[in-house]
């Protein structure tokens, strides 16, 4: 539905993103409150002041940045990945390994971590050609159970359990050492990883992943060729997740296979079904939105546990972790089944059509 | 020669149990097309409920059996009214999605109630060993097992010979054309529903009687999606097959390849390895249908 008076003249028109003048000036303010931020908030903390942090945002960042890639693989394509913690931890172990082991400059790390996860990718991608559904699950999920445990085992490579220590990232010289340069760090690859993943889903290459999708046995009938196509699907998801994994390394500068937990790649299935399931800026919502839930919940329950002393503190913190995730996947899912995005898109024509919106 | 036995004896008693959870799994699948990821919060919760009512009610063991029943047939009819409609045409993920929200629920829940500490759990079966010879076998492993199988054995018969097990049979293949033969297709998933939440019931107070009261009894949950995969979705006795299979695979690694030093821990994702590499033989599982699809 497009804002009334205007006309597409040309196909570039007709496939732009950002159509009218308002909408630039919009994206353009939103795009300057992003580098402002860091600089308004505090850098942490568990007041309330905390919840609206610096290091929520940096974590929101390298979470969307992974989730994104879940979007292009299960989203656009359909192919359930239930073990994208995994390839988030192959890119962080990788990453660490080259810049502590060979000294790798930072650029080239995180390149490496991108390219390593997604080979790894197109290793768990192949069940995806003969498996549909609840078996694909369970194979993905077969990699969120392998992977910490080949992690745990090559001491001599990783540190087995002992965790490995990453040193910051820096760009010839210049240490991202504190949480606002790792922000603006974060927020250009964020910014990158958007504008990827959306032209990707408006690419031929986007069309031929939702074709498979839909149905994937007419897809191959009119000529869209699914091994390759699957493929690529997993190759592309796992590379975010790779890049983020690294991210993430560099930040929290000690890394352990117990930080990927299968809890997590549920999580990011959730911000996914939250914020609209195959859309790029549903998924931007949704990833936000669950955070956010995830980040309030911890800053309020001793706030409320202070008001309620009799109650255990674990009460809180089953109650807001859990409980929360999963009440809100219930609500939503039965409100809200097609995302936070579908519930924008339908107030955007509501108002668009005001007052003839019936 | 005896290590072999001993280890095969055990993977196939472990495994009998790993069986009767698997098979609620298939149950629920069989009868709408739905499954059910918080499968392992709801073998959890009946073997909690269970040892409250046996260790902290001090019920006699035959009263907290009905106790937990009940409360099983409660959550069953719940879960059914609350998430199933929601389930019943919808595409994969939302069904993925639905039970994962349900799992969290049903784990805070318990983390609420309880508290993540771990309990003993009171013997119900004569404790104590039986040897073959030079195998040692625990009797409640052994007592487990026999429950277990003649349990498959009664929902094997259930659904081959009882007019409701046809039924469910009927309602999962043709929901409309069950309905046309005067079968209530409401009754039969409440039906299926309840049905599945007993058999994890009892599935979570047979498996606490193996390791324990814990919150990794919901991990064996998940250990029960790979022997239903394993079998076939769709299969009783693929469950039942895979469910042995996966417990001997498991045994026989620990006991083998754990010798290897590198190889340390390898019990643990051996059975998943095992599924992935049967999965890729067999896609549909060992004894699953294969799905004709139609464009």
């Amino acid at each position: 539905m497009q804002p009334s008076g205007y006309f597409s003249a040309d196909y570039g028109k007709d496939m732009a993103v950002v159509r009218t003048r308002a909408q630039w000036f919009i994206l353009i303010a939103f795009m300057l409150g992003l580098i402002y931020f860091p600089f308004w908030a505090g850098a942490g903390g568990r007041g309330w002041e905390g919840v609206l942090s610096v290091s929520l945002a940096l974590d929101i960042g390298i979470t969307l940045i992974a989730v994104l890639g879940l979007c292009i693989v299960s989203g656009l394509c359909g192919q359930i990945n239930f073990g994208q913690p995994a390839f988030m931890a192959m890119g962080a172990y990788v990453s660490g390994i080259f810049s502590t082991r060979w000294d790798l400059p930072f650029p080239l790390a995180i390149l490496c971590a991108g390219l390593l996860a997604a080979v790894f990718g197109l290793v768990f991608g192949l069940p995806a050609l003969r498996l549909k559904g609840l078996y694909l699950v369970v194979a993905t999920f077969a990699a969120m159970m392998i992977v910490p445990y080949v992690i745990n085992h090559t001491k001599s490579l990783t540190g087995g359990s002992d965790g490995m220590r990453v040193p910051e990232a820096s760009i010839a010289g210049f240490a991202f050492d504190s949480d606002i340069r790792k922000y603006f760090l974060v927020l250009f690859l964020a910014v990158l990883a958007v504008i990827a993943a959306k032209n990707i889903s408006r690419s031929r290459v986007g069309r031929a992943f939702v074709a498979i999708r839909d149905n994937d046995i007419a897809a191959a009938a009119t000529g869209v060729n699914i091994a390759y196509y699957k493929l690529l699907a997993f190759f592309i998801g796992c590379f975010f997740a790779g890049i983020a994994g690294s991210l993430w390394a560099h930040h929290v500068t000690f890394i352990h296979a117990e930080q990927f937990q299968i809890w997590d790649a549920i999580w990011m299935l959730g911000m996914l079904i939250i914020g609209g399931w195959g859309s790029v800026s549903g998924t931007v919502l949704g990833v936000v939105f669950l955070k956010g839930l995830g980040e309030f919940g911890t800053v309020l329950s001793p706030r409320i546990a202070e008001w309620a002393p009799s109650i255990p503190e674990r009460v809180f913190a089953a109650l807001t972790s859990q409980v929360a995730y999963g009440l809100a996947i219930i609500i939503f899912i039965m409100l809200a089944p097609h995302g936070l995005i579908y519930l924008w898109e339908r107030f955007k024509v509501y108002y668009r059509l005001w007052p003839f919106s019936y | 020669m005896t290590d072999f036995l001993q280890l095969l004896l055990m993977g196939i008693l472990v495994g009998g149990v790993y069986s009767q959870i698997a098979v609620g799994f298939v149950v629920i699948f069989k009868s709408g097309k739905t499954f059910n990821l918080a499968y392992g919060e709801m073998v959890m919760l009946g073997a909690y409920i269970s040892w409250t009512a046996m260790d902290q009610w001090d019920l006699a063991k035959p009263v907290a059996l009905l106790v937990t029943l009940v409360f099983a047939i409660a959550l069953g009819l719940v879960v059914e009214r609350l998430l199933l409609r929601r389930m019943i045409d919808a595409p994969i993920h939302t069904m993925i999605m639905l039970t994962l929200g349900l799992m969290g629920l049903l784990r805070g829940l318990v983390l609420v109630v309880w508290g993540p500490d771990p309990h003993a759990y009171p013997d119900i079966v004569p404790t104590g060993t039986a040897n073959l010879g030079d195998i040692a076998l625990p009797t409640n492993f052994i007592v487990s097992f026999f429950i277990a199988i003649a349990f498959v054995a009664l929902l094997s018969l259930f659904f081959q010979y009882t007019k409701a097990g046809l039924s469910m049979r009927a309602a999962s293949e043709d929901k409309v054309a069950a309905q046309s033969l005067g079968i209530s297709v409401k009754r039969i998933y409440q039906l299926s529903w309840v049905t599945a939440s007993i058999i994890a019931a009892l599935g979570g107070i047979l498996l606490a009687g193996i390791s324990g009261i814990n919150l990794g009894l919901a991990f064996m949950g998940l250990m029960t999606l790979s022997v239903v995969i394993l079998g076939g979705i769709d299969s009783i006795l693929g469950a039942l097959l895979a469910g042995l299979l996966m417990g001997v695979a498991t045994k026989m690694a620990e006991g083998y390849l754990e010798r290897i030093e590198s190889l340390k821990g390898i019990g643990e994702i051996f059975p998943m390895m095992l599924t992935l590499v049967v999965l890729l033989i067999r896609p549909n599982g060992l004894l699953g249908q294969k799905t004709v699809e139609r464009v």
